[in-house]
């Protein structure tokens, strides 16, 4: 559904991204790993359209969306929940929820119907969004991606600064969309246990393009490829994500 | 007794309009953080729509007073297509800049247009006596008026769809943009709506005061001033700043003279933002 060719972005004149090559299917959960600073995150502004493409293409279920507007590659059915959540700290949890909704002119029963797979967030509605802890908001930024039920959704490190416990709400939620609706996923993550544990396919990017496949399996709690693909020192040790 | 009733009235009208002058500018220095010079030649824009239509087109004046905010709305669209749009992204300076210029252009075509002292249209009539004074029923209706439309303005932006898309777009204008919210269409709307207010404004000013091309530059300053001391919630914040500012230089002005008034308006502003240098609502967590 999403086939990425040759594509260079960046910001301004610095290019990041360098003849990146990626194909997503339908109902696919695909991660990308890599260390800080390697365009992860240009990648995926650039997918949902913050960022321009400076050459190559990008289509979405066929179409060229190379130069789509942000909103417009939000109606075809694109969804994104950035690094750092980007809630509206001043607008209530269900004002940040009918943002996507009445954007796109959507039935407002959506709402409703997203809270059900976010039991954490209906005792909090008429909160603002910027009152809610590091793991309600990061939740919020899911449900407000998942709200307007998105084809295809950009994850950008989900896991940051997150309770395991929150961590664990977030896999669950994520594989119940992807089965219930067939929901699409680039992950983009350091955290090797949670991205493996997720992901059909993962992929490790380097010098603004992907390197080579490794076997998502592999992932789970292994310090020599987070050595190798996260360039984490030695002495670092993730605990268990999901402090089961 | 009657004397406090009457300074009371007076005190009303003055709050009301201060707030009619400023609320345009707050929606849009509120929602857009772009600073309209021009704001001031939209209030004369709206007043000479009022004036004309009563003495040109010879409408009753409640309508001439709702032609203002059409016409003003209307060239708001146009300025923001043409000088604002351009600008997006860009420091504050530059729209500033851009609409002085503007503001400059408009004063002079209203000049050429209708001279520098062009025939007024009087204040609808009936009044009220109250023990030796009498108060015109139009310097009462001008406070209800100015809490109908904010009233109005809260339930816009708390409960329509398109004042939760200019909050978010306000807020964060890349996220709303990813979520599907066309920003552009939203501030071409709210920066039309701001161009709207002032002309409302001006025209419910225009039977009260002499409507000159410079009677904008009359009421920029306070409004300026009100909208600062303010802060960012930018209806209550607004609301709260004309009661005191307009309160406090209405009060002072009947002690002593209208400038004194003006002086006291501009002093209590300095010092507000001084001790509260976000304003009056920095601190309140509402966004309106």
């Amino acid at each position: 559904m999403l086939n990425v060719t040759d594509l260079f972005a960046g910001y301004g004149e610095s290019t990041v991204i360098t003849g990146l090559e990626l194909e997503l299917d339908t109902g696919q959960i695909v991660t990308i790993l890599g260390r800080n600073g390697i365009g992860k995150t240009t990648l995926v502004k650039t997918l949902a359209g913050m960022i321009n493409a400076q050459r190559g293409r990008i289509a979405f279920e066929g179409q060229d969306i190379t130069n789509a507007s942000p909103p417009r590659r939000a109606r075809l059915g694109i969804g994104y929940v950035p690094q750092g959540r980007e809630i509206f700290a001043k607008l209530t949890v269900r004002e940040n929820l009918l943002v996507g909704v009445h954007a796109r002119r959507l039935p407002v029963s959506l709402v409703d119907e997203t809270l059900e797979y976010f039991p954490t967030l209906r005792p909090k509605l008429k909160d603002l969004g910027g009152s809610l802890s590091g793991g309600q908001q990061q939740l919020l930024a899911l449900a407000r991606a998942l709200a307007v039920q998105p084809k295809l959704l950009l994850l950008d490190e989900p896991s940051e600064g997150i309770q395991p416990s929150s961590l664990d709400d977030i896999y669950q939620l994520l594989m119940r969309a992807k089965q219930r609706s067939g929901l699409s996923i680039l992950l983009v993550e350091q955290n090797l246990d949670f991205a493996g544990a997720l992901a059909d396919r993962a992929f490790v990017m380097d010098h603004g393009r992907i390197a080579r496949e490794v076997d998502h399996t592999k992932l789970l709690s292994n310090a020599d490829l987070e050595h190798e693909y996260l360039g984490a020192d030695d002495d670092v040790t993730l605990s268990d994500p999901f402090g089961r | 007794m009657d004397e406090i009733v009457v300074i009371g009235l007076s005190v009303l009208t003055s709050v009301a309009i201060l707030l009619l002058t400023s609320l345009g500018l707050a929606v849009v220095f509120g929602l857009m953080r772009i600073v309209n010079m021009a704001h001031g030649e939209f209030l004369m824009i709206g007043a000479f729509t009022t004036t004309v239509a009563v003495r040109s087109l010879e409408l009753p004046i409640w309508l001439a007073i709702l032609c203002a905010p059409i016409v003003c709305g209307f060239v708001g669209a146009l300025v923001e297509l043409a000088f604002i749009r351009p600008l997006y992204g860009r420091r504050l300076v530059d729209t500033l800049l851009a609409t002085f210029a503007l503001s400059l252009i408009l004063y002079q075509v209203a000049i050429n247009i209708f001279g520098t002292a062009p025939p007024g249209i009087g204040t609808p009539s009936g009044w009220i006596e109250i023990g030796r004074y009498t108060v015109s029923y139009y310097s009462l209706f001008l406070p209800v008026a100015a809490l109908v439309i904010t009233a109005l303005l809260y339930v816009l932006f708390k409960f329509t769809r398109y004042g939760l898309l200019a909050r978010a777009a306000a807020h964060n204008p890349d996220m709303a943009s990813v979520l599907g919210v066309e920003v552009r269409r939203v501030n071409l709307v709210t920066f039309a709506l701001g161009c709207a207010l002032a002309g409302l404004g001006g025209g419910l000013l225009s039977p009260m005061v002499a409507v000159s091309p410079g009677v904008g530059q009359t009421y920029i300053g306070q409004a300026f001033m009100t909208v600062i001391t303010g802060g960012p919630a930018f209806l209550l914040g607004t609301l709260s700043a004309s009661v005191l500012l307009g309160g406090i230089s209405n009060i002072v002005s009947q002690l002593f003279t209208t400038l004194w008034g003006l002086t006291a308006l501009l002093v209590t502003a300095i010092v507000l933002v001084r001790l509260l240098p976000n304003g009056i609502s920095g601190s309140w967590s509402r966004q309106l």
